[in-house]
């Protein structure tokens, strides 16, 4: 069955399609994350322009990200105030970063940027969330059980800054900045990779903010169903990357993915979900390192612009 | 269909004016893409008064091109040049009877650009890179299927009919295109016949590209909404079978 893509202006098969979006909807669900770093260099490997890739991949990952907020929404996991201030930094993050996306796309360094600092970001994520669920799946073995509680409660990134305010919901109390500024790094991610930005914000809700586990994947969420909305109309409206034919096939396999994605996390453990999740992370960051590394079939790129 | 319209042409033509040394159509006037479309073939048909050789050039609507080459720098790849080309055709294929260096001479297959290394380009700046970004350009072009060169691709049928397919990709450019059929003979080009066709967005997907330029705003909103009520719709499904 293939289908014409009037924005791509080419043409795909949907089956293909609705199986990409299956799998990425599976991971979103499972992990509370977006998916988009999963499907952003699966859509390219598939021959969909990078620019169009990750413009659709946002108006894709809105509809796979609110049903899985939905259910956090209604199970009360979600901090909506530390989500609140996270989406307002990440606002102005997306905006910023719609623009620097733009001009790297006009001085031609826009494929360099997605993949080698897709790569950095993916390899140091991925790094410190398998070193650390890994740590953790050790502790929870019944022997060193005991030595857990001791330790003491470390303090959020931000206690010392300015501006300090309560989060009820986590039970922890920090600055209004420093929740604000992984909101705004994670929105220049969203607008440049195309992603949600959870696969980052889940780490730093935890390890820079120490939050809760069990609010972190809903808070993710949530603020990820903002981000990409947001993301989805610039990208839409702005540069005109929005293939909503692309994006209808795409759903069709990613919302009923991150229904059996959920489901299928309730037996996990936390820590071990995490674990999963970084093995898949730098299984990625590892495929876009040999696309850099290795020689390129051509070395000539062209792109034509019709009046 | 065209074996029927060859066969018309081929009952006709013995009879009118004996003026037209060369007639030539298309299969398709209008090449339709729509939701389904995955390519398409244009068969150009025709007939000649006595025997010789045909050439013929399929060209699409022109675009600026812009060539980037990479280079390894630390270890990975990074696009290191670029050069622009303006009015460079977005399809281009050229199909013969025989191989065109066997009918004619050098200068005149310069001229109607007749090998796929003869397609000029406008040059904004001349300088000495230019050559090898277009000759660069035109292989990625002939990779995607856009370009071809088809020695023996127009077949001849007793010594009058002649006949040649191309392949027009998913992806081929919309917008006017040129078919330009030369007659060939003693290694002169004896005659000369142009035929237009155009390749148009229709249906849907025309409506969708259309809505997308001029209605961004409309179009964004739409698209959300459609995502949202898909996430949603899943999730009250999902929630009511289980």
């Amino acid at each position: 069955m293939n289908i014409y893509l009037p924005i791509a202006e080419l043409s795909m098969n949907g089956f293909l399609l609705i199986a990409l979006g299956l799998v990425s909807g599976f991971i979103s669900g499972m992990f509370g994350v977006g998916g988009g770093f999963v499907m952003t260099p699966l859509l390219v490997f598939a021959g969909i322009p990078p620019i169009i890739a990750v413009g659709t991949q946002s108006c894709q990952m809105v509809g796979t990200t609110i049903s899985g907020a939905l259910t956090h929404y209604r199970k009360r996991m979600i901090d909506i105030r530390m989500g609140l201030v996270v989406i307002t930094g990440s606002f102005i993050g997306t905006f910023g970063g719609v623009i620097l996306f733009n001009w790297l796309k006009r001085v031609g360094m826009i494929d360099l940027t997605i993949n080698f600092g897709y790569m950095v970001l993916l390899t140091s994520v991925g790094g410190i969330m398998i070193f650390e669920s890994w740590r953790a799946i050790n502790r929870t073995r019944p022997l060193r059980a005991a030595k857990a509680p001791k330790r003491p409660k470390r303090l959020p990134l931000g206690a010392n800054w300015p501006f300090q305010v309560n989060f009820p919901v986590s039970n922890l109390r920090t600055s209004f900045f420093s929740p604000m500024l992984i909101g705004l790094l994670c929105g220049v991610m969203v607008a440049i990779f195309g992603v949600g930005g959870g696969f980052i914000l889940v780490p730093a809700m935890l390890y820079l903010l120490r939050m809760p586990v069990n609010l972190v994947n809903g808070t993710a969420l949530f603020k990820v169903v903002f981000t990409t909305g947001f993301t989805a109309i610039l990208q839409a409206a702005i540069t005109h990357n929005v293939d909503v034919v692309l994006a209808f096939f795409l759903l069709l396999g990613s919302v009923v993915g991150a229904q059996f994605g959920t489901k299928y996390a309730q037996k996990l453990k936390p820590e071990m979900a995490r674990f999963l999740l970084a093995v898949l992370i730098l299984a990625v960051a590892g495929k876009l390192f040999y696309d850099l590394a290795a020689t390129p079939p051509s070395l000539y790129t062209h792109e034509m612009r019709y009046p | 269909m065209t074996r029927l319209a060859i066969l018309l042409i081929a009952i006709l033509l013995p009879f009118p004016t004996h003026s037209q040394d060369l007639v030539a159509d298309i299969s398709s006037h209008e090449v339709q893409v729509t939701t389904g479309f995955t390519g398409a073939n244009l068969i150009v048909f025709g007939s000649m008064e006595r025997s010789g050789d045909i050439a013929i050039v399929v060209e699409g609507p022109t675009a600026r091109a812009t060539v980037r080459q990479k280079s390894r720098m630390m270890g990975i790849w990074v696009n290191t040049d670029s050069y622009i080309f303006d009015d460079v055709p977005g399809y281009y294929a050229v199909a013969s009877s025989k191989p065109v260096a066997d009918m004619l001479s050098p200068a005149t297959i310069a001229n109607k650009k007749l090998t796929l290394d003869k397609v000029d380009f406008p040059v904004r700046k001349n300088d000495a890179r230019a050559e090898t970004f277009r000759q660069a350009l035109i292989q990625r072009r002939q990779y995607r299927g856009f370009y071809s060169q088809q020695p023996g691709g127009v077949t001849v049928q007793s010594g009058h009919l002649f006949r040649s397919a191309f392949a027009l990709p998913a992806n081929v450019p919309m917008g006017p295109y040129n078919v330009y059929v030369y007659l060939i003979r003693d290694g002169h080009i004896q005659s000369m016949q142009k035929v237009v066709f155009s390749v148009d967005e229709i249906g849907l997907s025309a409506t969708i590209f259309e809505a997308a330029k001029n209605y961004s705003v409309l179009y964004a909103f739409a698209s959300l909404l459609m995502a949202i009520a898909m996430g949603g719709g899943s999730a009250w499904l999902f929630r009511r079978m289980s």
